[in-house]
């Protein structure tokens, strides 16, 4: 979703691709130091699967708090209009190979589930370049299905499909705050709490 | 009233025709009617039923001879449609606890394929068929009660006669919202910002995109208010209980209470997924509803009055209705000058609206008429047991 919203508003197709670079990078970066982590722990993570949830499901709950605020919150076009739009939303801002990279980043080292997964297959292996490049391969897997992403970015030009991605992404939070509060209800082993 | 009797001045709209007319018009729809509600020359044995589709009979030609007397379109139209939606619900509860015993859905009935099916589903059916070539629903295809099939063909025809019509003319949950949106003499909430009427398209974006992720209809999972009035998963885990707690607050909230504080059809205009896909299909119809702005006296009675927030300045200056306008007449009956009519696509804003609008509500009525008849007939039926045997069940 981070990746639309940059690519809406990179301008050109090249714009779009050379932020998907950033973009792509930030998360190869992320990747590798999960392997790296993964290694480190071990296996030690998956002795404590309310904890695994617990974190999970906080992770989840902040990001739907985000995507909930962006959804139905007002929206760039409101806030211009009303003179509030915080210097870091600014439309130029999301253009930034910096801000690319650092989301790329962030949404690399986000602990989802096949995150996890790979993380827990990765822990079994026996030599540091071992888990780093299981990592990458993981990392190439998943790049394939963000490679068409900036090939949407001119649908952002219509304001009328802007707002509807909008809500979408709220509703999406919504689904989101659910499933973090089950995780957490989870983690903290709350009796009435079925798998 | 006698043929030739004078329409009380009340009742005079451009679009009123004198009797002679409105026997031209309605003569072929009590035939027609009468023809496709007994569905042959064989009358039901049984006196309740027999009772119910004479009295369904007649309350659909009554309201069509006065929809094409008065020239009134909404109020007649609006009539029938909340009796179908009141219908369907007193007939498909007690079919459900005669079949099953309740009305709640088993993991063992969606296996054995017993789940009806509803329109609504339809655009999540459609990637997954064309991807997959299965119907992501677990309904029986052929047959049945409620097939698949059937409910694709009746679509696919009232698509084309109707588009976006569906949602005022034959949407057997739409009557419900309509009717509470009609309680109150004034709405409470008077202004509800037009961001919001783009809530449908992403709600159908995300069960589109849910529904060919998973290969599940996750409207109906998660999000339909309707559960609360026909059938619902049976709660066993706390999913199931927070789908349960979905579907009540959203049938609460979208289909009582905003729409009594609103005066709107918020659940069809704020919400429903199959209202903004069926808006795709309202190109298709010849008849269309259309504004001319030169006889527009911005009195505003028509953007007030839209139950679904089709029109504002920006559509009145357009010309046009937005796309979610599902041609239920309200804003035609409530414009004093006529500037909002009916009108046949093509066809130059100086044609005559009376015709395009009996082109447009005869095939419409007539369709809704035979529609819900089953549902108008099956609810009569079942008051007629509790009257007489004192159970809706048989």
């Amino acid at each position: 979703m981070l990746l639309s919203l940059l690519a809406a508003d990179a301008g050109t197709s090249r714009n779009r691709f050379g932020l998907l670079g950033f973009f792509l990078l930030g998360r190869a970066v992320a990747y590798s130091t999960l392997g790296a982590l993964a290694w480190r722990f071990g296996v030690a993570i998956q002795q404590w699967p309310a904890w695994h949830s617990l974190v999970l499901g906080l992770g989840l709950m902040t990001c739907a708090v985000l995507l909930l605020w962006y959804g139905f919150g007002p929206g760039p076009t409101e806030q211009k209009r009303e003179g509030r739009l915080p210097p870091c939303v600014n439309r130029r801002s999301y253009r930034n190979p910096g801000l690319a990279l650092a989301g790329g980043f962030v949404t690399g080292i986000n602990p989802c589930a096949p995150v996890l997964l790979a993380f827990a297959a990765a822990a079994q292996s026996r030599a540091l370049i071992e888990a780093i490049t299981f990592f990458l391969w993981f990392f190439l897997g998943t790049a394939v299905y963000l490679l068409p992403l900036p090939l949407l970015g001119f649908l952002g030009r219509w304001d009328r499909l802007r707002l509807v991605a909008r809500f979408a992404v709220g509703l999406m939070g919504a689904y989101y705050l659910y499933a973090g509060l089950l995780l957490v209800i989870r983690g903290t082993q709350w009796p009435l709490a079925k798998p | 009233m006698a043929t030739g009797e004078a329409i009380s001045p009340a009742s005079t709209t451009p679009a009123a025709l004198g009797w002679g007319k409105t026997l031209a018009w309605a003569v072929p729809m009590m035939l027609l009617t009468a023809l496709l509600m007994a569905g042959g020359p064989n009358l039901p044995k049984d006196a309740h039923r027999l009772i119910s589709l004479i009295a369904a009979w007649l309350f659909a030609n009554y309201l069509f001879l006065r929809m094409v007397r008065t020239g009134k379109t909404d109020r007649y139209r609006a009539s029938y449609f909340i009796a179908i939606a009141f219908g369907f619900c007193l007939t498909f509860v007690p079919n459900l606890l005669e079949m099953r015993g309740n009305m709640a859905l088993t993991d063992e009935d969606m296996l054995l394929g017993k789940t009806p099916f509803c329109h609504v589903v339809i655009p999540m059916t459609l990637i997954p068929a064309a991807l997959t070539r299965t119907i992501i629903f677990p309904g029986s295809i052929l047959g049945g009660f409620a097939g698949i099939a059937e409910m694709f063909a009746l679509w696919i025809g009232f698509s084309l006669i109707l588009g976006r019509g569906w949602c005022s003319w034959g949407c057997f949950f739409g009557g419900l919202d309509e009717f509470f949106s009609r309680l109150a003499k004034r709405p409470v909430i008077r202004h509800i910002a037009r961001r919001w009427t783009y809530l449908p398209y992403a709600v159908l974006a995300l069960v589109v995109v849910s529904a060919a992720w998973a290969l599940d209809p996750t409207y109906c999972m998660w999000l339909c208010p309707f559960k609360t009035v026909t059938e619902y998963p049976q709660v066993d885990s706390i999913t199931r209980a927070v789908q349960a707690v979905i579907f009540l607050s959203l049938f609460a909230g979208l289909v009582i209470i905003l729409p009594v504080l609103t005066k709107r059809r918020t659940q069809c205009g704020l919400f429903c997924p199959f209202g903004a896909f069926q808006s795709a299909t309202s190109w298709l119809n010849a008849v269309t509803v259309r504004v001319n702005h030169g006889a527009c006296k911005d009195c505003g009675k028509c953007e007030r009055g839209c139950p679904q927030f089709a029109l504002h300045s920006g559509a009145l200056n357009r010309g046009r209705p937005d796309l979610s306008c599902s041609k239920c007449g309200k804003c035609v009956d409530a414009c004093p000058t006529g500037a909002i009519h009916f009108q046949v696509r093509g066809s130059g804003a100086d044609a005559n609206a009376g015709v395009a609008r009996m082109l447009f509500i005869f095939p419409s009525f007539l369709f809704m008429a035979v529609f819900g008849a089953g549902m108008i007939q099956g609810g009569l039926y079942r008051l007629l047991l509790l009257v007489t045997t004192g159970s809706l069940l048989k």
